[in-house]
């Protein structure tokens, strides 16, 4: 895993995120997936979310629940650096159901854990 | 970024393997699924797109399922009417099946794969030429009148004019 002082920042509201999502009709999501996956694979120290299929995920649905699915998983790794391991682990399933019906929440719940990574620094 | 590389270790490991197969299903499921969807429903199969559904406005990826199953047809002109990137993403998927597959049960890595996979150049130009399309299509949409048609008739503009009642 990476040193916390190495991981870029990315701290945006939750809700932004949804409004955002909406007013620019899913444009800014697939940028969002972008960070979010180069920030998790940072986070993990290894390649495990394929950028180019996080630019899908934000916008097909099948393949927003796998890249939810691997979000979930990284969030294990955030857990331990934040010192909530046990919280955040055994997200995925929650997170793979929320992208298949509800990918805004999911995403609204990715970024709010990603927010506190940075609220702690 | 310090990402330990790929390519130094030749092998998979059980996790990379199980990752790259499961790709490989899902990629075979949806080849199968868009030459199983019957033809005369592609045009008219369930809205699943959360945005659609709620606004009335598509997202960047709406009309790829609709797209896929056209190629899976023999449908080129139309498959491009749906989703200028379908018939690319579509090729995409038929090459990494195989490639996928056979890095998964040997656990040989496939640099080329691998590179593809974790490209962030290749993210770029993905999500821009993903954006741009939309940005055009969107455009195309509001001179034709069909954006305002989806927009007013849409669940949420429903809510709206119901709270301004």
């Amino acid at each position: 895993m990476a040193e916390r002082s190495e991981i870029p920042v990315f701290q945006n509201s939750p809700i932004l995120v949804l409004v955002l999502g909406f007013l620019t009709c899913g444009l800014y999501m697939i940028y969002w997936n972008m960070k979010v996956a180069e920030i998790f694979n940072k986070i993990s120290g290894r390649e495990l979310i394929s950028t180019p299929i996080a630019v899908l995920a934000g916008c097909c649905q099948p393949v927003s629940a796998y890249f939810y699915y691997l979000a979930g998983q990284s969030l294990g790794d955030l857990g331990a650096m934040i010192g909530k391991a046990e919280e955040l682990k055994g997200k995925s399933t929650l997170l793979l159901i929320l992208g298949i019906f509800l990918a805004p929440a999911a995403a609204m719940i990715v970024q709010g854990h990603l927010n506190e990574l940075y609220e702690k620094k | 970024m310090s990402f330990t590389r790929r390519n130094e270790h030749p092998r998979l490991d059980r996790r990379e393997a199980n990752h790259s197969l499961f790709l490989a299903a899902t990629g075979a499921a949806l080849i199968a699924a868009s030459f199983l969807w019957p033809w005369h429903q592609a045009d008219g199969g369930p809205v699943l797109c959360m945005l659609r559904l709620t606004t009335g406005v598509p997202c960047p990826g709406c009309g790829l399922t609709r797209s896929f199953c056209s190629i899976a047809h023999g449908e080129f002109a139309q498959a491009l009417g749906f989703h200028l990137l379908g018939p690319v993403l579509y090729l995409a998927v038929l090459i990494a099946v195989p490639v996928l597959a056979y890095q998964g049960i040997t656990r040989r890595r496939v640099s080329i794969a691998q590179r593809a996979l974790f490209s962030g150049k290749l993210a770029w130009g993905l999500a821009i030429v993903l954006m741009g399309y939309h940005a055009v299509r969107l455009a195309a949409m509001a001179w034709s009148g069909a954006l305002w048609d989806g927009l007013s008739s849409s669940p949420i503009a429903l809510v709206i004019r119901t709270i301004v009642a």
